[in-house]
């Protein structure tokens, strides 16, 4: 196979975001202005989140479904703590540990009850969302105004906000880990085959506890990032659209659904693939009834056309 | 020093099957020690009670005469033992180094990032010093199966193991490959490494064992050294002879024609292939792997739509791409050759996996009728004779033969006017094998066409009414029983046959 070929069949994501680029500026300029890159920028900071803490366990071969709406609830954690104090400090510390604490629990069910992970996690999903609504009633909202929040919300180094080189910087950590440490050769083990991995002496056990505490904390950021983005919190944010968005993102990024297999830079293509339709439709003016339907289609569009390329490949390959 | 195992009185049963009843078996470094029984004998149960896969219900286990605990698989690791596992135990999407490193990887000195590196260059040094070539970075995903070996013999050389246990090394190594595994053998029994090497390759195990011994039903019934045996006596008392009592019975197909396949190709699988089945004859097609006989025998079953020519099932023309479904609607039936993954649903109970295909069958008002069904499952069990402690038990915990028996089961309906089977008896024992070939006999019997595909010369020229061999897609000739010449059919499917010579 020809290196380009190679490269369209590894990179394939690449070329998809960038031949996205270029439709959205052939519709519409404005899109690809340094303004609007840089709001693209802020606003896929939270589902960047959850795909990078995702990642990890669809690697690994588990779901991870409670993010969305746990991000909700450590959002307004937050919000609470800080209409009592008035700081952010002991709201940060009781999001960083309920989180880490949330992440345990999914960790702990998944690994040592044995249930599957769909099961835990999307109960953890609902009780989440109920314990949001039990905090703030429906309807209510708490602001969140002042220095944390607008430094963190609108402040920029290098003419980009400070979230995004957040969100990158983790993105660099995970890469490394990823790549470079035995956690990350042990999460591949452990998605290729569970048995195999134990038979290797992995403690499959932690691993998976670890995994899940990385995507509870993951989702703790995500509602930070979430609070000094909206610039204040309720039980009725779209927890489910962020989670949802965050697999597309991983899964757009070649990232194997069943586990296995999956790159840190696929998932971030993915991510900005995403951000990028989900700017554009709002920016198109694309009715909000008709948004989802739109998104949907681009992902199939996009994949699809990607999947046949492939697949004539692979059929001229043999 | 010189390191040796002794397990004494080992004993462990899965539901109501004794799999090893009051073993004894010792193994000494520098020696081969071979294991050898048929599928379902009890010598990869022992091996995991070794190695720490299953725990052992009675008996114990000694090292250099000290009891050893091992509950796990890391304590067999930490006493010196690995395995070499039949299914491979690697991991797909990691590299080779990866793999062989994997659970106790090299690190950076004070830091916690990998060494890539060293463990490369420490891989590609232990293979160059076994002569072979493979590049450490290579994904497991992209190599054969050989190299898959390779690799997994290569992560036990670097374990720093003194026992080394292999299942069956050469059952997926080309000739070249095995000449290879057998100068690592020797060289490792010359660095005082013990190897168990199960196999039933009776060349191979007097040519690099020191000692035999023989499981039969759980037990060790020969045990010697190699020197002291011959190989009839370790063959004898592995089994019976229970495959020279089966005879084939001479007679004349004279059925009715029930499906007739005229100049069918495929690209690059098949060509221009013709033949007829007739009700109660066993047409047999052999050849050698990639010779596409198995590729038109699915298409018979109606797996493939995308061929040429004409396939007539009892005088209508079937139409390409109809689908499974509509195969069995005819009362067409597939054994397929890959048991476990497109035979069985393994975590499904024995009953389910037989009633599966009958359910449309047994509905009464649309519901399933469950009196039909236990009526029916009981029936299959009975007349394939398979071994289960019961109708509900989960299929995957039954032996290779007994799967194959229960996946028969399925289409002994009478219904069933055309079988298609594909290597109806790889990988199950003697006995299995027998009682196979009976409930293939009583179908044709019956009235039922067979179509099968089989690898094995001589399973051909015992059970077939006709027999077409295959060479690179096509058909090269045809023989009649009892007019069947073993010696040209071997030429045939090797591509040196007299039609073949133009």
């Amino acid at each position: 196979m020809t290196t380009v070929g190679k490269l369209l069949r590894e990179r394939n994501i690449i070329f998809v975001t960038l031949a996205c680029c270029l439709v959205f500026y052939l519709i519409n300029p404005r899109l690809l202005s340094l303004d609007n890159l840089s709001a693209i920028s802020r606003q896929i900071v939270p589902i960047g989140l959850i795909a990078l803490g995702q990642f990890f366990v669809v690697v690994s071969g588990n779901i991870d479904l409670s993010m969305g709406m746990a991000s909700v609830l450590f959002a307004i954690v937050l919000g609470v703590f800080f209409g009592m104090t008035g700081g952010v400090e002991l709201g940060l510390l009781a999001v960083v540990a309920s989180s880490l604490a949330l992440g345990f629990f999914n960790g702990v069910m998944v690994a040592k009850l044995k249930l599957p992970a769909f099961i835990v996690t999307l109960s953890v999903l609902f009780m989440a969302q109920g314990l949001s609504g039990l905090i703030i009633p429906r309807g209510q909202q708490i602001f969140l105004m002042g220095g944390f929040f607008s430094y963190v919300g609108s402040e920029t180094f290098l003419g980009i906000y400070l979230s995004f080189w957040f969100l990158v910087a983790l993105f660099g950590l995970a890469y490394v880990v990823y790549n470079h440490t035995r956690i990350g050769t042990c999460i591949i083990a452990i998605g290729n085959s569970e048995e195999n991995a134990k038979l290797a002496g992995i403690n499959i056990d932690r691993v998976k506890i670890g995994i899940f505490m990385f995507s509870g904390l993951c989702s703790g950021f995500a509602g930070v990032m979430l609070s000094t983005r909206m610039g204040f919190v309720q039980p009725g944010l779209d927890g489910n659209g962020l989670l949802l968005d965050g697999i597309a993102a991983i899964i757009i990024g070649g990232t194997l659904i069943l586990g296995g297999r999956g790159t840190i830079g696929g998932a971030f293509w993915g991510l900005l693939f995403i951000g990028l339709v989900n700017n554009a439709l709002n920016l198109l003016n694309v009715e909000d009834v008709w948004h989802q339907v739109f998104k949907g289609l681009v992902i199939l569009a996009a994949l699809g056309a990607n999947w046949i390329l492939w697949q004539s490949r692979e059929a001229t390959a043999h | 020093m010189t390191h040796r195992i002794d397990m004494t009185g080992i004993g462990k049963s899965f539901f109501a099957t004794r799999a090893l009843d009051d073993v004894d078996f010792s193994c000494v470094a520098g020696e081969v020690h071979a294991l050898v029984g048929l599928n379902g004998a009890g010598k990869s149960t022992l091996m995991k009670v070794l190695g720490g896969a299953i725990e052992r219900d009675q008996g114990r286990i000694e090292m250099d005469g000290r009891d050893v605990a091992i509950t796990g698989p890391a304590d067999a690791r930490a006493i010196g033992v690995a395995m070499i596992h039949q299914e491979y135990s690697l991991i797909d999407e990691l590299t080779v180094y990866d793999n062989i490193f994997l659970g106790r990887e090299l690190h950076r000195k004070g830091t916690p990032f990998l060494n890539k590196a060293e463990m490369a260059r420490r891989v590609r040094a232990e293979l160059k010093r076994f002569g072979l070539s493979l590049d450490p970075g290579r994904l497991v995903r992209d190599l054969n199966s050989g190299e898959k070996q390779i690799v997994e013999i290569m992560r036990a050389l670097m374990s720093e193991a003194w026992l080394i246990v292999m299942d069956e090394p050469t059952s997926a190594l080309s000739e070249g490959d095995k000449e290879r595994l057998f100068h690592f053998i020797r060289r490792m029994k010359s660095e005082g490494v013990a190897i168990i090497y199960i196999s039933h390759h009776m060349p191979e195990i007097f040519g690099i064992a020191e000692r035999v011994t023989v499981m039969r039903d759980g037990r060790i019934v020969l045990s010697e050294r190699t020197t002291d045996t011959t190989e009839e006596a370790v063959i004898s008392s592995m089994s019976g002879s229970e495959l020279d009592d089966f005879v084939k019975p001479h007679k004349a197909a004279e059925g009715e024609i029930l499906l007739s396949v005229r100049n069918v190709s495929k690209t690059a699988t098949y060509h221009d292939v013709s033949f007829d089945l007739r009700q109660g004859e066993i047409l047999m097609l052999t050849g050698l792997r990639g010779c596409g006989a198995p590729e038109l025998a699915k298409t018979v079953f109606g797996l493939d739509d995308g061929y040429r020519g004409d396939i007539a099932y009892r005088d209508v023309r079937l139409k390409p791409g109809r689908g499974p479904a509509a195969a069995v609607r005819d009362g067409m039936g597939l054994v397929t050759e890959n048991r476990d993954t497109n035979g069985i649903l393994a975590p499904l109970s024995v009953r389910d996996n037989i009633a599966l295909p009958f359910l449309e069958k047994s509905l009464s008002f649309g519901l399933i009728d469950n009196t039909r069904i236990e009526r029916l499952v009981d029936r299959a069990i009975r007349d394939t004779s398979a071994k289960t402690s019961s109708p509900s038990q989960e299929i995957r915990f039954l032996s290779g033969g007994n799967k194959q028996k229960i996946c028969f089961s399925r289409w002994l309906d009478r219904d069933l006017e055309l079988l298609v089977l594909l290597e109806p008896t790889r990988g199950i024992d003697v006995h299995a094998k027998a009682d196979i070939y009976r409930i293939i006999e009583e179908l044709a019997e019956r009235g039922v066409g067979l179509l099968i595909l089989s690898y094995e010369i001589d399973e051909v020229v015992m059970l077939a009414d006709r027999v077409i061999t295959f060479y690179e897609g096509r058909s090269i000739s045809e023989y009649v029983h009892p007019h069947f010449d073993k010696d040209r059919m071997l030429a045939d499917i090797a591509g040196t046959g007299p039609e073949q010579a133009a």
